[in-house]
């Protein structure tokens, strides 16, 4: 049965996160109107990345079961990885830990475990920073994942499939991605196809969809392309879905439209899980 | 006051997940003969500190006041944790896992002598699938909590350092007949053992063996690997702990 290889560090998997960073993005967001759409891609990429490197973390240290790629595209496509790591293509998570751009310490109003709320600082790592300019080169982004896609599973044939997170706008500029997704999408390991996910930042108002089973209910062309592309969730990732109280069925995909992805980081089975509600 | 005499014999064979080092193993169990009380805990492997938090949580089941009633003998193993990892120095993500606490599955197992005409009991409380089997002539398998192999998932009930709503744990009782066997373990095994009993199979025969073997646990490490590639056991931290309270346990084990 495909998706069901162990994620480990004997087995680890790749996660390429595919950021739009085109001139577009300066707009204003739909889900957070004070904030340009790009600042929305770059707060739900250093949050997945958090997540990710969160789901890792033992007290001595960070398992390596996945191996990270962040690529950008906006006036070129190139890896958006910074500072000690901008050499870099596709790092283990433990690398992504020790590097992040700097640490921000932010407020949040956190449960205070007594019916109330208390304001607490949380640290919060910064690994991208969006400087939207020039077009939306989402082909050659989709492409240059498949490249690194291609020489990772060279070197881990077994593993759970890769996944890519495509966050965007949904405007390409570079032809019809559609093509490209499905050779992306026709990458396989032992244990299945890669899986591509996306991630629909819109300045539209509508009401947020996680998930869908079908296009009907999503508010524009540009979102239905973007389901069009998206995998459909295997089996194991809809019950996971399921009980973190999503609303899914087996053909829900991988997208979303002005909401995040960070629940995905959680479906990834690599051990016994914290049980959470996700709304 | 004379020594508590033991009630029960007891054997622990353990090995960690495959791919792991014995640090990182992360199940726990304690025993206190004395008591009557055995337990094993599993910690939560997305938990940072949870290894010790499953030690604490089976050495406060064993050496609760009796009976161990939940949640107030958790204040203390809470207490303890917090005192353990507070204080240290850590970098931003341990820091955030231990703001978020650790979690482990718990099953805590009390035995009872027989007591006039009346026969021995047993007592289990359960907190996620860490499982109780109680195999009785060799065939009537008694499981708790968790009754089918289909039932197990990746999210099971647990038990928080940090406090916050406590899962209320599951309650079984039973009387011991002589020649009763109790196995304890956690959830990679147990889930083995009802799909082997689902099967038509007498997976405890398999025990046995390895019990009486010159290394057990050599040969209980050489067993699961071999239930890992080829009867499709998860790869997980493996604890099994087999309890015989003997023909008549007050008398048998003086």
């Amino acid at each position: 049965m495909s998706y069901s290889a162990e994620i480990s560090r004997l087995n680890p998997t790749a996660l390429i996160f595919l950021l739009d960073e085109s001139g577009s993005m300066v707009e204003p967001f739909g889900a957070q109107p004070d904030k340009r759409k790009a600042d929305g891609v770059a707060d739900a990429i250093n949050r997945l990345l958090q997540n990710l490197v969160l789901k890792c973390a033992k007290a001595d240290g960070i398992r390596d079961f996945f191996h990270v790629g962040m690529v950008s595209y906006g006036s070129r496509v190139q890896s958006a990885f910074r500072g000690p790591l901008s050499d870099e293509t596709l790092v283990p998570v433990s690398k992504l830990a020790g590097n992040p751009l700097r640490v921000e310490t932010r407020s949040r109003m956190v449960d205070d475990r007594a019916g109330g709320l208390v304001e607490r600082k949380v640290k919060f790592p910064v690994w991208f920073e969006a400087h939207p300019a020039g077009k939306t080169p989402m082909c050659e982004a989709l492409g240059q994942a498949g490249k690194v896609l291609q020489a990772f599973l060279a070197k881990h044939p077994g593993c759970y499939p890769p996944l890519v997170i495509n966050i965007t706008d949904g405007h390409p500029t570079d032809g019809d991605p559609r093509e490209s997704a499905k050779e992306l999408r026709a990458l396989t390991s032992e244990d299945g196809p890669v899986l591509l996910f996306n991630a629909h930042v819109s300045e539209k108002h509508d009401r947020p969809v996680a998930f869908p089973e079908d296009e009907s209910g999503l508010p524009d062309d540009f979102a239905r392309l973007l389901f069009r592309m998206s995998s459909t969730l295997p089996p194991k990732l809809v019950e996971a879905a399921r009980s973190d109280g999503f609303s899914v069925g087996p053909h829900s995909r991988g997208f979303v439209f002005n909401a995040d992805l960070v629940a995905v980081i959680r479906f990834l089975d690599i051990g016994t899980r914290v049980a959470q509600s996700a709304h | 006051m004379t020594p508590a005499e033991p009630l029960f014999r007891w054997r622990v064979l353990h090995l960690p997940k495959h791919g792991h080092t014995a640090d990182e193993y992360e199940d726990s169990w304690a025993a206190d003969l004395g008591a009557g009380r055995v337990a094993v805990a599993d910690g939560a492997s997305e938990c940072a500190f949870a290894s010790l938090w499953a030690r604490l949580l089976t050495e406060g089941f064993v050496a609760a006041e009796r009976p161990p009633h939940f949640p107030a003998w958790l204040d203390e193993p809470r207490r303890r944790w917090s005192a353990e990892v507070m204080g240290l120095d850590l970098p931003w993500y341990a820091e955030m896992k231990r703001e978020q606490g650790a979690f482990a599955t718990l099953l805590g197992l009390e035995v009872r002598p027989p007591s006039g005409e009346g026969p021995g009991t047993w007592r289990a409380e359960a907190v996620g699938d860490s499982c109780l089997f109680r195999v009785r002539k060799d065939d009537a398998v008694l499981a708790f909590p968790v009754e089918r192999a289909s039932d197990f998932g990746n999210q099971p009930c647990l038990i928080g350092s940090r406090g916050g709503p406590d899962s209320p744990p599951r309650c079984a009782s039973g009387a011991l007949l002589p020649g009763d066997r109790l196995f304890l373990m956690t959830d990679a095994l147990a889930q083995w053992f009802l799909r082997a009993h689902e099967q038509g199979r007498r997976p405890w025969e398999s025990v046995a063996p390895l019990l009486s073997a010159a290394r057990p646990q050599e040969a209980f490490a050489a067993w699961i690997d071999d239930l890992r590639r080829r009867d499709g056991m998860r790869n997980d931290d493996v604890t099994l702990v087999s309890v015989d309270p003997g023909l008549n346990p007050r008398r048998d084990l003086r």
